[in-house]
């Protein structure tokens, strides 16, 4: 072997002859990209205007009316990609970004909205990215600071209240003041909260809150009736159902000689906690509705709703206490009655013999009440002037649309829209838009909203696994909750 | 040479100042530094702009999102001396990295001195057990977080073969870290089994036979020759175990998670002070605080690592 040692010069050479040889290699292997050309028919929907005489003074009316159309071109969705994190609608020199947390399947309903939005305006392309939402702010914020933010985002209405007054949203007035978003066409709780200093912030898209999803078989195996709910179940009738529905391997149900709760079958009920929402219903909030800023956790109205929280694990034995996949469960036929939002509606398309039911989430407190959000358009201040008008029109378009209500199953907060058939159709909305009439007004009072459940949630969860007693947990919390309220309060 | 022969000689040319010798010397040096120059520069950018920003940002109050925030001076690192949460996830940190960095040295250094044997089949056991190494935190905390599920976990499933009950390892508060840990020993003893065989390896074996010789036993000899040699290799295992495990956040994060309605676990048990930090940050609009938080844990992991050269820093010589 050669004992001449390399000289600095030599090796600067032959790394660099080197680097280029496997640069030029790796360029090599490169897939050829081959450009197919897409030839699509859809049918879409189109809103065609019809002149009509109508004793002799003509009047304008519009027409729903249904076509098939041949669309092609490279830019072109054939059919929305469902796995795809990124895609395109149209293929127009106007490029708008949209970015949202869409990833399940009522996002693919957002993408055909948009589509039909490009069908109808050549001239725009929307490049949409759907991120989950555990991600989406960890993406969002550091892209809106760098000044490479999306065009159009969502944000929900808790998230809208921080960012509001932060001074980056644009003020959404003229889209409602020019009559394309009637004001009064939209459930005005809702509206406001979207407001700041008076100006409309976001553009609601939906108005989805709590259902409890039902295994029809599983209502059947007890010999309940599933049948449409006049009122929600209250709090001893709610308790009696789930223990009728929870059964251990030897077919007992809590309460009943030799019930084993360590080896329980199916469970009757799952999917979180409301305890917030139970306490609602007691008249009692998280933190003080007047502005005095006061953490409300140790009221009698709040410790009663995570008692009873807890109870439902440790003294009925109708929820689970461990770490429960509840949404698997349901699919395995272990759970009888899965708690979870609007969105759940979608699940069920990808379980097409399961036996679906819904019903009211129930009246655990004093009063009627259920927890409501809202998914929200917004479009940034520093929005460039040329794409301004256009992602006014796509605002005014998704926000018009039956598809978001009536396919991906979110209740609308506009009436003129929850009036269109096919929401009647679809087997879970009815209900929802009926029970929007009890929505808990949201507590804005305060500022720093997602800091205070930080604190609070950790010390729910403890009371919940039966780690400290309910008033205890809720001591604590409020001894972390009141210095984040001083503080934010007083900025 | 005459005075008069040199005066005679031409003056030397000077470039930008310099004489024909330091243009020499500086034409020998110019490869050292472009060689590090690519370095340096993804050096200076990523990580001491960061840094400096870093600090910056933790004299300012800033929500990320507002374009002008307030600076505020001192009162971030005012407010960290009277936050219970950080100096209860720095108990939680400093308690996760000692039983960790405990349990992966001793795990490496015994899988190091088992697989230095010479015997059939070692290579594919040094494999073997470096291969969860080459996973991803996130691969190793899901696979985890299934393995310890209360009600459906293959853990629990082998207790119960023995009799033994469901253990709440990602809920029971007492179990909490622990659980975390395991996951973290699983997934990292591989990379100090690694630095101890190299270690091992640098030991004269002259020692060993003179101490066999002398009628040391096996016990003796790791005792009072392989642990001592084996000084510098520890000190950088447990250096670098440390440092790695007080900024622990994808095992935590990954395998219990902020929102824990569904995994069950409670309180603020499994938070480091890294996820403290990032839930401040990103989550809680608090980027100012957060920088803060970070240049604290800075100064505990820097004191930390100098006891461990204070302890461990002698070189012994035999």
């Amino acid at each position: 072997m050669s004992t001449q040692s390399l000289s600095r010069r030599t090796f600067l050479r032959r790394a660099t002859v080197l680097g280029a040889g496997l640069t030029a290699a790796l360029a090599g292997c490169q897939p050829q990209v081959v450009e197919v050309e897409k030839i699509v028919t859809q049918e879409v929907e189109k809103i065609v205007k019809e002149t009509v005489v109508v004793e002799g003074t003509p009047q304008v009316v519009e027409k729903v009316v249904k076509e098939t159309v041949v669309v092609e071109g490279e830019g072109l969705m054939a059919k929305a990609d469902e796995s795809a994190i990124v895609s395109a609608a149209g293929s127009g020199s106007v490029v708008i970004e949209y970015w949202n947390g869409l990833t399940g399947e009522d996002g693919i309903t957002m993408l055909k909205i948009c589509q039909q939005f490009t069908e109808q305006n050549p001239d725009v392309t929307i490049k949409t990215q759907r991120i989950p939402w555990g991600n989406y702010f960890d993406k969002l914020l550091p892209a809106i600071v760098a000044g490479a933010g999306p065009d159009f985002f969502i944000l929900h209405r808790g998230e809208l209240h921080e960012w509001k007054p932060k001074g980056v949203l644009m003020n959404l007035d003229e889209l409602f003041d020019s009559g394309e978003l009637p004001r009064d066409d939209f459930n005005q709780v809702i509206l406001e909260d979207c407001m700041h200093e008076g100006h409309i912030m976001g553009v609601p898209l939906d108005s989805y809150g709590p259902v409890l999803w039902l295994n029809l078989d599983l209502l059947e195996k007890a010999g309940i009736t599933y049948e449409e709910e006049e009122e929600p179940m209250d709090r001893t009738k709610f308790l009696e159902t789930m223990t009728a529905l929870t059964w251990d391997v030897n077919g007992k149900h809590p309460g009943e000689s030799g019930f084993d709760p360590d080896n329980v079958d199916i469970w009757g009920y799952g999917g979180g906690n409301n305890v917030g929402t139970f306490a609602q219903q007691n008249g009692v909030y998280s933190v003080s509705t007047d502005g005095s800023c006061k953490a409300q956790v140790t009221e009698e109205g709040f410790v009663d709703a995570l008692t009873f929280e807890r109870d439902l694990r440790w003294k009925y034995y109708v929820q689970s206490s461990g770490d429960f996949a509840a949404d698997q469960a349901l699919a395995a036929g272990k759970l009888s009655v899965f708690y979870n939002g609007s969105w759940f509606y979608n699940w069920f398309k990808e379980y097409p013999d399961f036996r679906p039911g819904v019903w009211y989430f129930p009246t655990i407190g004093q009063n009627k009440g259920v927890w409501n959000d809202s998914h929200c358009h917004v479009l940034p201040l520093d929005l460039e002037a040329d794409l301004l008008d256009w992602c006014k029109k796509l605002t005014v378009h998704i926000h018009s649309s039956h598809l978001w209500a009536s396919e991906a199953g979110m209740p609308t907060p506009r009436a003129s829209v929850a009036a269109h058939p096919q929401i009647a159709e679809n087997w879970a909305l009815p209900m929802q838009l009926r029970q929007q009439a009890w929505i808990n007004k949201p507590n804005r009072s305060y500022p720093c909203g997602t800091e205070i459940s930080g604190v609070l949630n950790p010390e729910i969860a403890a009371a919940l696994n039966n780690e400290k007693e309910p008033l205890q947990a809720m001591q604590d919390a409020a001894a972390r909750m009141q210095p984040i309220l001083d503080r934010c309060c007083r900025a | 040479m005459t005075s008069t022969e040199l005066e005679a000689q031409p003056a030397a040319r000077t470039w930008f100042g310099m004489d024909r010798q330091e243009r020499q010397r500086i034409a020998k040096q110019l490869p050292n530094y472009l060689f590090i120059l690519p370095f340096l520069v993804a050096f200076l950018l990523f990580t001491v702009y960061p840094v400096l920003f870093g600090a910056w940002m933790s004299l300012h109050d800033w929500d990320i999102i507002s374009k002008a925030p307030p600076m505020i001076g001192l009162a971030n690192y005012e407010e960290l001396l009277h936050d219970d949460l950080w100096w209860l996830t720095l108990r939680q940190t400093l308690q996760y990295a000692l039983q960790t960095v405990l349990s992966v040295v001793s795990m490496g250094l015994v899988t190091a001195l088992i697989t230095f044997q010479d015997f059939r089949g070692r290579g594919w056991f040094r494999v073997i057990y470096y291969f969860p190494v080459t996973m991803s935190v996130a691969v190793v905390a899901l696979a985890w977080q299934w393995l310890l599920n209360t009600d459906y976990g293959l853990v629990n499933y082998a207790l119960s073969l023995f009799g033994i009950g469901k253990v709440r390892w990602l809920q029971a508060p007492a179990l909490m870290l622990p659980s975390l840990s395991i996951a973290s020993l699983w997934g990292s003893f591989g990379f100090p089994m690694l630095i101890f065989l190299a270690g091992l390896s640098d030991i004269p074996p002259h020692l060993y036979d003179a101490a066999q010789v002398d009628g040391a036993n096996g016990w003796q000899r790791f005792w009072k020759i392989t642990l001592p040699l084996l000084r510098p290799t520890l000190l950088f295992v447990l250096v670098t175990q440390f440092i790695g495990r007080l900024q622990e956040f994808g095992i935590p994060y990954t395998m219990v998670g902020i929102t824990t309605q569904y995994t069950g676990a409670s309180g603020f048990h499994h938070w480091t002070v890294i996820v403290y930090l990032f839930q401040t940050a990103w989550h809680w609009y608090r980027m100012g605080y957060g920088s803060a938080l970070a240049f604290a844990l800075a100064v505990v992991i820097v004191v930390i690592t100098m006891i461990q050269f204070r302890l461990l820093g002698r070189r012994l010589q035999y």
